[in-house]
C-alpha cells in the first residue's frame, strides 16, 4: 500500500470539532474586551483545515495502514496528526475542570488580570476535550516497523490529519489570541515579540510550547535563564506571559498540557476570522530575531569545581555530573576529580603536584615532587531569578594540610552571554586581605586565621572564614563562535605560602583564558595567570546519571508472536533465559493458570529489563492456558521477592502503545512485588506440577583480571598491579556455600613500592606493602557461609575462614530488612585474626573481635542513602561511620563516608581520621552487553589504621538488595 | 542502527578515559570485550562480505565512518517518481527518491517531510545548472518548513569519494548545491545499464554534521 499516492478518499473529512457554539462564546468573551495593548489578537478558528479523518476506522485497524489508505495530499500535515480516543477523555476533562478552577483564583493565578482570567476561563471552557494522545511518530512506514508504537485503532477512535498551518498561536496572558504566520528559524521569542511588542516581552522569562504531535516544552528565554531551544513548528500553540503579569509556572504547565490535546491550531486561509473591536490585523514575526538563543555553559576552573581561572563561581553543574581535570599553571600540577552528587553540591578532590619542591627525603622518595591531597566543596544556597544570583558557599582543601585552603561566598548573575561573578574569599582566596572579616562582628576570633594543618585531612573548622578578607570576581562571556568561551578574573590570592613553597611574585592580579569546547564532555583552557604565567587546563566530564549505552551485543530478544504455543515447548527454556538474563532456573512449576518460576541468585542491576527479557523467552514457550508469571527470587536459598506479570498486559506493550489510562494498570501489574509471606506461599506445590527442574553443577566459578591502583604515594605518584582473579563457590545445600578466589600478580610496579606508613595504632591495615608485595599467588578468600531467614523480614548469616586478603577468623550477621520498606538494621560481629603477608594459610598472632550495628535508611530525598555504624574497628577502636549516597534512576551512585573513632588525631597519624570519596557505576549502563556488576572507584587518600572495617564477603544488606524499593525502578535512560 | 551509530560515535572519546577509572574495581570481562570490539571494530568488512545471494535489496550506508547495512522494505509510488523506503535494523526508515534523500524518520536526526519543487533533471555535461527547491521538516527541534535552494550541475569524477567496486570515471556525477550554504553540496553518480541510467551511488549531508554516503550493495554492475 502506497502511502504518497494512495487510494480514494475512504470518508469526505469531517469538521474538526471546534464547534460554532465554541466560536460564539469565545467571540462574546473577545467582544467584550476593549484593550488596546494586545498587537495582534485575531483570533482564527481553524474550522476547515481537516485533511482527512477517520471517524470509524475498521476495528482493529493499525494507525500505519489506516495512514497508507488515504489519498496523497501534499499539504497533509502528518506531525499534527491526533488520535483521538474517548477513553482518554474523563482525565483531560478534569484536566480542563482544574484550569477553570485556577483561573477563577487560587495560589497559582490569583495575581494575575481577573479579566484577563475570565476570559482564558470562557475560552477554556469552550474548548472541546478531544482524548487526543500522542502518537511516537506518524510516518506509516515508521510505524510498520514498530508495532508497540502503532496504534490499534477501535471503533469509536477517531484520527485527524490536518492540513498543514501556516500560523502559530500565542495565547495571550490578557486572555487573546494571537496568531502569527509560521517563519522557519524563529523561536518562541520571536512570536511574543510580534504579539506582545518587543518591551512586554522582554519581561517574559519562560515560554511554553505544545507542538503539533501533541509534546509539551518549556524554555527559559530571559537574560539570565535563556536555554538553547527548538522552535514552534506551525500549528503550535505558545504561552508566555510578562514576570510581573501574575501567571505561574505551575498554570503555564497545566494550560499547554491541555492546549497539547487540542491539535495544531491555524490551518488553511479561509477559515473564520474573529476580529476585536480594532480589527488589526495578524502581526509577524520581526526578522530582527534571528539569533538563537543558547545555553549557559560553564567550565572547570585549575581546581575542578566549576568557575573562572583561579576563582570559584556560584555555577553548579547538573546532578550525576562527573568530570576529570587536569591543569598546569607552573609550578603547580593538578589532577582533580568532581562529583555533582546534588543540584546543590559539588564535590572535589585533588592531588597537586609542586615543581621544584621535593616530595621528602631523596632516599625515601626520590626526585619526585611534592604531592599534596586536598578536598572542596561547595554548597549553593540560593538558586538565581530575575534579580537575585546564585549563591554558594564553599571551601578549597578542607581536610588537607591546608597549605591551599580558603573559603569563599559568591555570587553569579547572568545577563545574556557574560556571566559576572562577584566573591568574598577567606585564607588563600582572600590572601591580598583587602578587607576586614565581615565576621569579627560575631567574635573577634574570625579576625585571626590558623596556618596549614601539619598532619593534614582535619577539617580546620577553627580556621574557616577567619582572618583577613578580599573580593574577588571576573567574567566569563560566551562568544559567538559557540565552542569558545572567554574569562577574565581579579585574583585575590597574593601566592606567598611557607617558605619551601614560594612561587615568582604575580605581576598582575589578573588572570585571563580562553576555553575551547572540543566536544560536549571536553574542554581545553588556556590562560595566562598572574601576567607570568601561562597555563593549560584539560577536563573530561560526563553526565553519568544519564550514561547509557545500546545493548547491541545481547543476543537477540525471540521474535515476538502474539499468539501462544498450544503446546508448551521447554526444550530451551532454559538456555535462552540464562543467555538473556544470566539467570539461573531452579524449577518452573504450573499452577492453574499461574507458571512460577523459581530462580537461584539472579542477580541484576535493570530488573525491569531483565523481566521483561525473561517474559519473552516463557511467553515463546508457555502453554497457552499460563496467564501470569511469577518470578521467585532466591538468593543463597532464601526466597528474597516476587515479581509478578501478566502476560495478557506485558504482550499487549509488545503490539500497541498503552493508552495513559492504562498505563497505571500496567504499571501497577508488572511492577508488583509481593511481601515475602506471598512468596513464601508461591511455594506452596500444591495442586502444582513441576514443568521444568534443570539439573544444575553445585560447582561453579569465573575468571578475570583486576587492577588496582594506589595514587600519591611517596613511592611513585602511582603504584598499580594488574591481577589475574580465579573465583569458585561449592553449594553443599541451598544455603550452605564454601567460596574462594585466588589471584595472581601478573604486572605491576611494586619495585618502586618501598614505603611502609609508620602506626602508633595497632597495625591493623598500614601492612598494606607488605600483603601486596610477598607473594605474586594470593588467596584473598577462603569461607563456608550458612545464611538462613528467621522471620519474614529477618536474615542471619554465619561464616567461617579466610575472610579476606588480612583476616581470618569466624562471625555472623543478622539483618532485619522488610520488602521495599525505606530503613534496614543489622548487626555483625567477628573474631578475627591476622593473616600472613603471603595470603595463603598462615596467621599472625593479631587478634580482635569486630562488629557494627548498621542503620540502612532511604531517604526517600533525591535518592539518598544513608548508611550509620555503630562499632568496634579492626585497630579496637570504637565509634561510628556515616556513609551518604546518591543513587540515580540509571544505578549509577556517587558517595562518602567518613569515620570516627576514639582514637586522638595524633593516634591516628596523617590524614587525622578515616573518610574517603565514591562512585559506583553499573558495568551495564556502560557497555554494550548486559551484565549485573557494578564498578566502584573508592577513592580513600590513606590507608591507616584507625576506623579500619573488616571487608567481609557475603553481607546480608547486599544478598538482599532485592528487597530495595526502588528495584524496579532503577532502568538506564532512554538509548539504551 | 543509524541512531546506533551517532550515539557509539560520541562514545568512543569518553568511554576509554572512564573504563580506565572504573576498571581498578571489575573483574569480568565477558561484558568489556564485546563492548570493546564493537568501538574499534569497523563492520565494513563483514559488509564487504556480504554477498548478492539474498532476494533482499541492501544498502550500504555510511554515516560520519561508521557503515551500516540497510534493507529495501517497500518502493512507494509518488507522482515525482517512486521512493525506496530502506529500513535499519533498529526499524529506522531512510526514504530515497531518484537518489535524493526525501526522508529519514526514528534516528537521532530525522528529516520527515520532504517536498522537492520538483524531481532535477540530470544536466548534460557542460549545459547550465538545473535550479530546484526542497522544504523539509526536521527533527529535533521542530525546525519545519526549512526551505533550500539547490542547484543541480554536471560534474567531473571526484577524486575522493566513499565508492566500493565501481570505478568512478565509469559514472557520471553530479552536484547539488546548497546555494544558500546551509548544507554541504550533495553528490550523485549514476550509472548507464542500456538505456536505463541509475543512481547508484549518493553522499548527502542531512546537518552540517552528519553525512551520510550511500550504496546499493552489492553493487549493480560491480565489475565495472
Amino acid at each position: 500500500m502506497n502511502l504518497l499516492a494512495g487510494q480514494a478518499p475512504c470518508r469526505p473529512p469531517k469538521i474538526y470539532q471546534f464547534p460554532r457554539a465554541i466560536l460564539s462564546s469565545t467571540l462574546l468573551a473577545l467582544l467584550s474586551v476593549s484593550q488596546a495593548t494586545w498587537a495582534a489578537n485575531n483570533l482564527r478558528v481553524g474550522v476547515n483545515n481537516i485533511y482527512f479523518t477517520a471517524p470509524s476506522p475498521i476495528n482493529a485497524e493499525r494507525l500505519s495502514d489506516w495512514l497508507q489508505r488515504q489519498p496523497s495530499a501534499e499539504n497533509a500535515y502528518f506531525s499534527g496528526l491526533s488520535w483521538l480516543v474517548p477513553a482518554e477523555v474523563p482525565a483531560q476533562a478534569l484536566m480542563q475542570s482544574a484550569l477553570k478552577s485556577h483561573l477563577i483564583g487560587s495560589e497559582w493565578t490569583y495575581r494575575a488580570d481577573l479579566k484577563a482570567r475570565q476570559r482564558l476561563s470562557a475560552w477554556l471552557g469552550a474548548l472541546p476535550v478531544t482524548g487526543r494522545i500522542p502518537v511516537e511518530q506518524s510516518d506509516a512506514r515508521w510505524l510498520e516497523a514498530h508495532p508497540a508504537q502503532n496504534p490499534v485503532l477501535a471503533p469509536d477512535h477517531r484520527v485527524v490529519v490536518p492540513l498543514r498551518p501556516s500560523s502559530v498561536t500565542v495565547v495571550g496572558s490578557n486572555g487573546l489570541l494571537c496568531i502569527s504566520p509560521h517563519i522557519p528559524g524563529q523561536e518562541a521569542l520571536a512570536y511574543l515579540v510580534a504579539c506582545k511588542g518587543s518591551s512586554q516581552s522582554r519581561r517574559v522569562e519562560r515560554v511554553w510550547i505544545a507542538q503539533p504531535d501533541g509534546r509539551t516544552q518549556t524554555f527559559g528565554v530571559a537574560g539570565w535563564n535563556a536555554q538553547a531551544q527548538g522552535e514552534p513548528a506551525p500549528g503550535a500553540w505558545i504561552w508566555g506571559p510578562s514576570k510581573d503579569e501574575g501567571w505561574s509556572d505551575e498554570f503555564g504547565k497545566i494550560l499547554i498540557e491541555f492546549l497539547a490535546t487540542q491539535g495544531p491550531f491555524g490551518g488553511a486561509e479561509k477559515e473564520a476570522v474573529l476580529t476585536d473591536v480594532n480589527n488589526q490585523l495578524t502581526s509577524t514575526p520581526p526578522l530582527g530575531l534571528k539569533a538563537a538563543l543558547r545555553d549557559t555553559v560553564h567550565s572547570a576552573n585549575d581546581w575542578g569545581g566549576l568557575g573562572l581561572l583561579q576563582n570559584p563561581t556560584a555555577r553548579m553543574a547538573k546532578a550525576g555530573e562527573f568530570s576529570i581535570n587536569f591543569s598546569r599553571n607552573y609550578p603547580y600540577s593538578r589532577a582533580n576529580v568532581t562529583l555533582q552528587p546534588l543540584d546543590w553540591l559539588e564535590l572535589t578532590y585533588r592531588y597537586t603536584s609542586i615543581s621544584e619542591v621535593l616530595y621528602g627525603p631523596t632516599d625515601l622518595s626520590g626526585n619526585q615532587s611534592y604531592k599534596d591531597k586536598s578536598v572542596d566543596l561547595k554548597i549553593r544556597l540560593m538558586q538565581e531569578s530575575s534579580w537575585l544570583p546564585d549563591v554558594s558557599v564553599g571551601g578549597r582543601d578542607i581536610a588537607g594540610t591546608g597549605l591551599f585552603s580558603g573559603e569563599f561566598l559568591v555570587a553569579n548573575k547572568r545577563t545574556g552571554n557574560f556571566d559576572w561573578s562577584l566573591g568574598l574569599g577567606w585564607g588563600s582566596l582572600g590572601a591580598k586581605s583587602t578587607l576586614a572579616n565581615p565576621l569579627s562582628f560575631i567574635s573577634n576570633k574570625f579576625n585571626v586565621r590558623g596556618g596549614p594543618v601539619g598532619g593534614g585531612g582535619q577539617f580546620a573548622f577553627g580556621s574557616f572564614f577567619r582572618g583577613r578578607t578580599s573580593l574577588f570576581g571576573g567574567v566569563e562571556y560566551q562568544t559567538g563562535w559557540d565552542p569558545l568561551v572567554l574569562k577574565l578574573e581579579y585574583d585575590s590570592n597574593d601566592y606567598k605560602f611557607a617558605k619551601q613553597f614560594e612561587i615568582p611574585a604575580p605581576k598582575s592580579s589578573f588572570n585571563m583564558g580562553a576555553v575551547y569546547r572540543y566536544s560536549p564532555f571536553i574542554d581545553v583552557t588556556l590562560g595566562l595567570q598572574r601576567g607570568n604565567v601561562a597555563t593549560l587546563g584539560v577536563a573530561l566530564h560526563y553526565p553519568l546519571s544519564r550514561l547509557s549505552t545500546p545493548k547491541i551485543n545481547d543476543p537477540p530478544l525471540p521474535r515476538f508472536i502474539p499468539e501462544r504455543p498450544v503446546v508448551a515447548n521447554w526444550s530451551s527454556t532454559t538456555t535462552d533465559l540464562k543467555a538473556q538474563t544470566g539467570w539461573q532456573i531452579l524449577e518452573i512449576r504450573k499452577q492453574g493458570s499461574v507458571l512460577q518460576i523459581e530462580l537461584e541468585n539472579a542477580d541484576s542491576v535493570y530488573w525491569r529489563d531483565m523481566v521483561d527479557r525473561a517474559t519473552a523467552i516463557l511467553h515463546r514457550d508457555a502453554p497457552a492456558d499460563v496467564e501470569e508469571f511469577h518470578f521467585l527470587y532466591k538468593t543463597r536459598g532464601i526466597a528474597m521477592a516476587n515479581h509478578v506479570v501478566s502476560r495478557e498486559r506485558w504482550a499487549k506493550t509488545k503490539t500497541q502503545p498503552l493508552l495513559p489510562s492504562e498505563l497505571i494498570t500496567q504499571r501497577y501489574s508488572l511492577l508488583n512485588q509481593y511481601a515475602m509471606a506471598d512468596a513464601n506461599s508461591d511455594k506452596s506445590t500444591i495442586g502444582s506440577v513441576s514443568v521444568l527442574s534443570p539439573k544444575r553443577s553445585p560447582l561453579t566459578g569465573d575468571i578475570g583480571y583486576n587492577l588496582q591502583q594506589s595514587l600519591g604515594g611517596p613511592d611513585g605518584f602511582i603504584l598499580y598491579q594488574v591481577s589475574v582473579n580465579g573465583g569458585a563457590e561449592l553449594q553443599l545445600t541451598p544455603t550452605t556455600w564454601l567460596s574462594s578466589s585466588v589471584s595472581v600478580r601478573a604486572l605491576d610496579n611494586y619495585k618502586k613500592f618501598l614505603y611502609t606508613a609508620p602506626s602508633l595504632l595497632p597495625r591493623v591495615r598500614t601492612f598494606i606493602r607488605e600483603y601486596v608485595t610477598t607473594a605474586r599467588v594470593t588467596m584473598s578468600n577462603l569461607q563456608l557461609t550458612h545464611a538462613g531467614q528467621l522471620s519474614r523480614n529477618q536474615y542471619y548469616s554465619v561464616y567461617g575462614g579466610y575472610l579476606e586478603s588480612m583476616y581470618a577468623g569466624v562471625g555472623g550477621e543478622w539483618l532485619y530488612r522488610p520488602l521495599s520498606g525505606p530503613l534496614a538494621l543489622g548487626v555483625d560481629i567477628n573474631s578475627v585474626k591476622q593473616r600472613n603477608f603471603d595470603q595463603k594459610f598462615g596467621l599472625r598472632d593479631y587478634r580482635t573481635v569486630t562488629g557494627h550495628a548498621t542503620a540502612y535508611i532511604e531517604t526517600g530525598w533525591n535518592g539518598v542513602i544513608a548508611k550509620v555504624s555503630v562499632g568496634q574497628y579492626l585497630a579496637k577502636d570504637r565509634g561510628v561511620t556515616l556513609d551518604l549516597s546518591r543513587r540515580f534512576s540509571n544505578g549509577v551512585v556517587f558517595g562518602a563516608f567518613v569515620t570516627k573513632t576514639n582514637v586522638s588525631a595524633v593516634q591516628f597519624g596523617e590524614g587525622s581520621f578515616d573518610k574517603g570519596i565514591y562512585f559506583s557505576i553499573p558495568l551495564g549502563a556502560l557497555l554494550t552487553r548486559s551484565t549485573p556488576e557494578i564498578s566502584v572507584f573508592n577513592w580513600n587518600p590513606l590507608t591507616r589504621d584507625g576506623g579500619a572495617k573488616l571487608r567481609r564477603g557475603f553481607p546480608l544488606y547486599n544478598m538482599t538488595s532485592l528487597r530495595d524499593p526502588r528495584t524496579l525502578t532503577i532502568t538506564p535512560p532512554d538509548g539504551s | 542502527m543509524l541512531k546506533l551509530i551517532f550515539m557509539l560515535a560520541r562514545w568512543v572519546t569518553f568511554f576509554g578515559a572512564v573504563l580506565w577509572a572504573i576498571s581498578g574495581c571489575s573483574s569480568r570481562t565477558a561484558a568489556m570485550s564485546p563492548t570493546a570490539q564493537s568501538l574499534v571494530k569497523n563492520n565494513s568488512q563483514a559488509i564487504a562480505n556480504t554477498t548478492a545471494t539474498s532476494p533482499i535489496r541492501r544498502l550500504r550506508v555510511e554515516i560520519n565512518n561508521r557503515v551500516a547495512l540497510l534493507a529495501l522494505g517497500y518502493t512507494d509510488v509518488h507522482p515525482q517518481g517512486s521512493v525506496e523506503v530502506w529500513y535499519s535494523t533498529l526499524g529506522e526508515v531512510l526514504r530515497l527518491q531518484n537518489g535524493h534523500v526525501v526522508g529519514l524518520t526514528g534516528s537521532d536526526l530525522d528529516w520527515l517531510q520532504v517536498r522537492l519543487s520538483s524531481m532535477p533533471a540530470w544536466p548534460a555535461s557542460g549545459s547550465s545548472a538545473t535550479s530546484y527547491s526542497r522544504i523539509r521538516d526536521v527533527m529535533p527541534g521542530y525546525r519545519f518548513g526549512i526551505v533550500d535552494r539547490l542547484s543541480m550541475r554536471s560534474i567531473d569524477a571526484p577524486s575522493r569519494s566513499n565508492l566500493l567496486a565501481l570505478d568512478a570515471k565509469n559514472l557520471r556525477w553530479f552536484e547539488a548545491l546548497d546555494l544558500d550554504n546551509k548544507l554541504p553540496a550533495a553528490r550523485f553518480a549514476l550509472l548507464t545499464m542500456g538505456e536505463k541510467e541509475t543512481v547508484v551511488y549518493a553522499e548527502q549531508c542531512l546537518s552540517r554534521k552528519v553525512c551520510l554516503s550511500w550504496q546499493e550493495w552489492p553493487g549493480t554492475g560491480a565489475d565495472l
